[in-house]
């Protein structure tokens, strides 16, 4: 069933047009020339109750302008977003209880004071019963390892500590749709897979529904059964990875260390279609599973060149938004 | 009653804030105590060398001074953050967590802030009260004490909802900081005897922006009592009740247009 909907929505930005320069500027004051900058352009799509939704595109591509739409900081210039049956802009206040929000470059935290005087203000805003705070506060202290820095004021946190309590801090009612916008940006591998897997745990224990934006795309493999592709304010894809990894020739590329002596002619004449790259004493041997099946090219390279060291790639959802970047 | 509650936890987790930067505090006040009792000091070089102004001794222009102190201190306690919104925080997308709670933004931006230096004001307007009072011979009873206090309130009322409307203003423009510096100074009129203006600025202090209702008529219903305070009471509250409605719609209308910033 679905939880939102998003129907014909569009934001349009008004911004005064201003030659360069000081005289610009000048020249701007006394001028009344408007452009409209849409930055999201009549978009649609329903997001169903457990789904977990990689939002992506460009920088500027509207994914942030949508986002701020859907949780309530942006008034959309025409469309409808409905929230559990609910219009949004009737009723921001109802939906925002069931809503938790993580920007990965802004804090939603008390900055001068101790971490845990934010989660006591939170549960009074968001009216959290004392035994399932306590329940809740317990859970993510331990999913998220915040015990240590619960004492410290806010200013004084790492921004990976930072980070983990801004994610409880937005979890900490137990709201049923979580948005989360670059929530793994500038932080160290450990707190990325530390975050990752809370949202994993989040989903599959209380049946959250996520909304991604990352240009980490290794999150988007991770946690992503569907993604939506914005660019220019209007969706370029909507529907599962696998089914745009297949619609992009389902690349896989297999690389092998540079010493195996690899004739790329024969392997071209045996295989049709595959690329091979030399790069950083190592062959990079590109194909469409598509049109060779993965199991002969293991078995060729093995018996001929007696390859013993090599990885499998798939084809990165990064090279997919880039091809279909340069489609459009 | 929750609305309340909120209130007070709002205002306890800022008053802990400020806090945390002690000598901040501590400078804050006294800052504010001098640059108002520079003021205090200009005013009384200028009247002393007459004996009244219109009518009025020095002390009774220094008790209605004090009440005016005491509204702005007020207001200045209880909703400061409305200076950095209009000045900063619109323009930097400083606000984009206040639209993510459940609470209406206003609120929050209100009971976020409680400014510790508008005691320089209060101390002040206590002392000016107190001084000034006790050297002004009153005709009115209690009655008029609590009309004069309902003033207070209904004036600090008044002076927040004004900065809550041109604070809006930054919601389209990006910054409304200088035009509410400009505005707020509209407060100093009241600390002077509403006769002293020409018409149309008595005008607008009754009728477009109340405060001169709600300041000064209670201040002269402390000499010559009015025939019908209750009347005076009903209109007090109706014009404070309508100019902070007026106000407050402008604000509801105008954050529809908060631009935030990019990530």
């Amino acid at each position: 069933m679905s939880i939102i909907s998003v129907k014909s929505l569009s934001k349009t930005f008004k911004k005064p047009l201003r030659e360069e320069g000081l005289r610009g500027m000048i020249k701007a004051l006394f001028s009344r020339k408007y452009e409209q900058v849409k930055a999201v352009d009549s978009i649609s799509f329903d997001i169903d109750e457990g789904e977990i939704v990689g939002y992506i595109g460009a920088n500027g591509a509207g994914k942030s302008t949508t986002i701020k739409m859907m949780c309530g900081i942006l008034y959309p210039t025409s469309g409808e977003i409905t929230v559990d049956g609910m219009d949004f802009t009737k009723n921001r206040r109802r939906i925002n209880r069931e809503m938790g929000v993580v920007f990965g470059q802004k804090t939603q935290l008390w900055w001068d004071i101790p971490l845990i005087e934010t989660f006591k203000i939170l549960k009074s805003i968001y009216e959290v019963p004392d035994e399932e705070y306590e329940e809740r506060f317990n859970y993510l202290c331990d999913l998220l390892d915040m015990r240590p820095f619960l004492t410290q004021t806010v200013r004084s946190l790492s921004l990976g500590q930072r980070m983990r309590a801004d994610f409880a801090a937005a979890l900490i009612h137990s709201p049923k749709i979580v948005y989360l916008d670059e929530p793994t940006i500038g932080l160290d591998v450990l707190v990325k897979d530390k975050i990752r897997g809370a949202i994993k745990e989040l989903n599959r224990k209380y049946n959250t529904t996520v909304i991604l934006t990352t240009h980490d795309m290794k999150d988007i493999e991770e946690l992503c059964n569907r993604i939506i592709i914005i660019d220019k304010g209007r969706i370029l894809y909507d529907g599962s990875l696998s089914n745009i990894k297949y619609r992009f020739g389902n690349t896989k590329t297999i690389f092998t260390p540079s010493n195996v002596s690899l004739d790329t002619a024969a392997l071209s004449e045996r295989f049709p279609g595959v690329t091979v790259e030399e790069k950083d004493e190592r062959y990079a041997i590109k194909f469409s599973q598509n049109e060779v099946d993965l199991d002969d090219m293991l078995l060729y390279l093995i018996n001929t060149y007696h390859v013993k060291d090599f990885k499998i790639e798939d084809v990165s959802i990064e090279d997919i938004t880039k091809q279909l970047y340069e489609k459009h | 009653m929750r609305y309340l509650r909120l209130y007070l936890t709002y205002a306890k987790l800022s008053v802990m804030s400020k806090l945390v930067y002690k000598a901040n505090v501590i400078i804050g006040i006294i800052a504010f105590l001098f640059g108002e009792v520079a003021s205090l000091v200009t005013l009384y070089l200028l009247v002393s060398s007459v004996p009244s102004i219109d009518g009025y001794s020095i002390y009774e222009i220094g008790f209605l001074f004090g009440l005016t102190n005491m509204a702005v201190g007020i207001d200045h306690l209880l909703t400061d953050r409305l200076w950095t919104v209009a000045y900063f925080e619109v323009k930097l997308g400083k606000m984009d967590h206040l639209f993510l709670r459940p609470l209406p933004v206003l609120f929050q931006v209100i009971a976020s802030e409680v400014q510790l230096e508008a005691f320089g004001e209060i101390i002040l307007a206590v002392a000016m009260l107190t001084v000034c009072g006790l050297n002004v011979s009153f005709i009115g009873g209690i009655g008029s004490i609590l009309l004069v206090v309902l003033g207070i309130l209904c004036a600090a009322v008044i002076i927040s909802s004004f900065k809550i409307l041109v604070a809006s203003l930054a919601f389209k423009f990006k910054r409304s900081g200088p035009l509410l510096q400009f505005v707020y100074g509209f407060s100093g009129y009241t600390k002077y005897p509403l006769k002293i203006y020409p018409k149309i600025i008595q005008n607008l202090l009754i009728f477009v922006i109340p405060l001169g209702l709600c300041l000064f008529f209670p201040f002269e219903n402390l000499f010559s009592p009015v025939e019908h305070p209750i009347l005076l009471a009903v209109s007090m509250l109706l014009a404070t009740l309508f100019f902070a409605s007026v106000c407050g719609f402008i604000w509801s209308r105008m954050i529809r247009k908060y631009e935030s910033t990019g990530t």
